[in-house]
């Protein structure tokens, strides 16, 4: 069964203010551009250091790293040393991620705690 | 279709992207994972996700323009076909992208959906149809 993709955001004050984004549903070529829009939206608000949780995807195709990168663009655009993590792929999304290339451009956490401690 | 066929099963969309999730609920039901495994239905759900994205999204269909898609399944495989009414373009002859760079010193992130197909089907097949649209075939053996 398709899922709507839903994004909800949390900040957490560790070492560093870190914005959250807690993403389920499908991330795919209709729903990407609403992750790009809504962390842009939060990126232009002034967060920096932006953590997506991908734990609650239920589909991702490649328009989904698109999102990812379009973000990756949007926080070195800025010029503030922002830093973009993830966390808690499943194996499905992390098997993408390595058959384009992406994990190891990324910093991919198993856990959302083991990537707010790494900020 | 290929020969052996023990079923197959059909559907028809819009050529639009709020009907992608209808395609990826018919290949969940239709693919099974005893025969492919969970790993390779995941990757034959992934391929055609990506192809009729692209047929939507660079294939310059109308919005009311229709979509097959078709799977159908023999002992040693599952087929899906996919057939468009989008202009002329063949999948299969396009280069293969520089996946050894990196992906952010790329302009575009997009133009992964080709090079994802290909690595996550065992074929590919395409052909221009009598009534000059598009036929691809995306085949994935049984493990």
């Amino acid at each position: 069964m398709s899922n709507p993709l839903r994004i909800a955001v949390a900040e957490e004050k560790g070492n560093v203010p870190v914005t959250i984004l807690h993403i389920s549903g499908d991330l795919d070529s209709k729903t990407y551009t609403d992750l790009e829009s809504k962390a842009g939206e939060l990126i232009g608000q002034g967060a920096n250091n932006v953590l997506l949780d991908l734990g609650g995807i239920t589909f991702m195709g490649s328009a989904g790293l698109r999102a990812i990168h379009g973000i990756f663009k949007k926080l070195s655009a800025g010029g503030a040393g922002g830093k973009l993590k993830l966390a808690n792929p499943s194996d499905a999304v992390a098997r993408i991620m390595k058959t384009l290339g992406f994990d190891v451009i990324f910093e991919i956490h198993a856990t959302v705690d083991e990537a707010l401690g790494s900020f | 279709m290929s020969q052996g066929a023990e079923s197959a099963r059909r559907l028809e969309i819009r050529a639009r992207l709020d009907d992608l999730g209808r395609v990826r609920d018919f290949i969940n039901e239709h693919v099974s994972p005893e025969s492919l495994g969970d790993d390779g239905a995941g990757e034959l759900l992934l391929a055609v996700d990506e192809a009729v994205s692209n047929v939507i999204m660079h294939g310059g269909s109308r919005a009311d323009g229709r979509i097959e898609v078709q799977v159908a399944r023999s002992p040693d495989a599952t087929c899906v076909t996919i057939r468009d009414e989008a202009r002329p373009f063949d999948p299969t002859a396009t280069g293969e992208p520089d996946l050894g760079v990196s992906p952010l010193e790329r302009e575009e992130a997009g133009g992964f959906g080709l090079a994802l197909i290909r690595r996550l089907v065992d074929e590919l097949r395409y052909r221009v149809t009598e009534d000059g649209g598009n036929e691809l075939l995306l085949v994935k053996k049984r493990r």
